[in-house]
């Protein structure tokens, strides 16, 4: 269930209601380091307007978010001297979603600092002349080990008539 | 370019600026022109990918689907495998393994602020752009004409005449 506003507090980060360690801000968006980060610099964007996922922001919000990440791996880049960053965006309870806010990660990254093992890009027309892409995501998992990833669901369910976007958003303990 | 899987690759939907291509578990949103890393593709560009990335996932969820992660990784380090900028759209399910979230650290108060400042700091670094080096002005020799009347200002000066 959504909560804005007052409910969220998020929401009140992002409005500077509620101290947080900010890095940026502007009309749109308040960008604060990650209390716990998976990385030192670790920062999360934060859209000023309450959406529960993605989907939910403005199409002015979609393409502003991605410039700002974009800028902000640059400041990683050198003003921390890290040499790659991840971009980190879980939409649901199902994808590691926890806060009731929609939540923009960059996050610098270090050798071996087993974040996220890198994830395959499989066309299912093919790819040519691809790199390595057979290495499978089974070693180096932080939690579990090994597990394979599951078929991806079924893509062919009627699509509901209203989509309740705000549904999707489980869990969510703040 | 030419040795690029990504730029070979079959697309779909493309635009002027970006192209999507159809992966086994969602959708990877890249530039249509080649470029390896986030920090070279233009803004409009980077702009464009994530406004699609916002539709694509609104259609996947149109479809049933539960849960879904945008990822980018940027550069070597943190695990890009393509030459070319690929912002994925990953379908998620209940328990699929995929993703497991990160253990987060727990840093010292004034490594935070230290950190906060060089951010902050860098980032508006970012926004100023390049330094520009100012133009360096030439001081032009004075014509004989020039030197005279200077001198002459100077001693009236010197007698106080108006």
């Amino acid at each position: 269930m959504a909560e804005e506003g007052q409910d969220c507090i998020f929401c009140q980060i992002a409005n500077g209601q509620v101290p947080a360690k900010k890095v940026y801000e502007d009309a749109s968006f308040m960008a604060v380091l990650d209390i716990n980060p998976a990385n030192p610099g670790h920062v999360l964007i934060l859209p000023k307007a309450h959406a529960s996922v993605y989907p939910q922001l403005s199409e002015g919000d979609s393409s502003g978010v991605g410039i700002l990440c974009k800028k902000i791996s640059l400041a990683m880049i050198q003003g921390l001297g890290v040499q790659g960053t991840t971009i980190f965006v879980a939409n649901g309870g199902v994808a590691g979603q926890r806060a009731p806010h929609l939540i923009v990660h960059v996050i610098p990254r270090m050798q071996d600092d087993k974040l996220f093992q890198p994830h395959p890009v499989t066309p299912v027309d093919g790819m040519p002349d691809a790199p390595d892409e057979g290495k499978d995501d089974k070693d180096d998992k932080d939690d579990d080990e090994g597990e394979k990833k599951d078929t991806p669901p079924d893509k062919q369910a009627a699509p509901p008539k209203d989509v309740d976007l705000d549904a999707i958003t489980a869990v969510l303990d703040g | 370019m030419v040795d690029c899987p990504v730029c070979l690759t079959k697309k779909e939907d493309e635009d002027k600026l970006i192209a999507t291509i159809k992966t086994e578990d969602g959708m990877v949103v890249v530039p249509k022109e080649h470029v390896a890393i986030l920090e070279q593709t233009p803004d409009e560009v980077v702009g464009a990918m994530f406004a699609k990335a916002n539709i694509v996932l609104l259609q996947m969820f149109e479809k049933g689907l539960q849960g879904a992660n945008l990822i980018l990784n940027n550069g070597v380090t943190a695990g890009q495998t393509l030459p070319h900028v690929a912002l994925q759209l990953v379908e998620r399910s209940e328990n699929d393994g995929l993703f497991p979230l990160w253990q987060p650290k727990q840093l010292p108060e004034d490594a935070m602020n230290q950190i906060q400042e060089k951010m902050t700091e860098a980032i508006q670094a970012v926004d100023s752009g390049p330094v520009e080096e100012k133009p360096k002005v030439e001081s032009k020799p004075k014509s004989k004409d020039e030197e005279k009347k200077e001198n002459a200002f100077m001693r009236r000066v010197f007698r106080r005449v108006p």
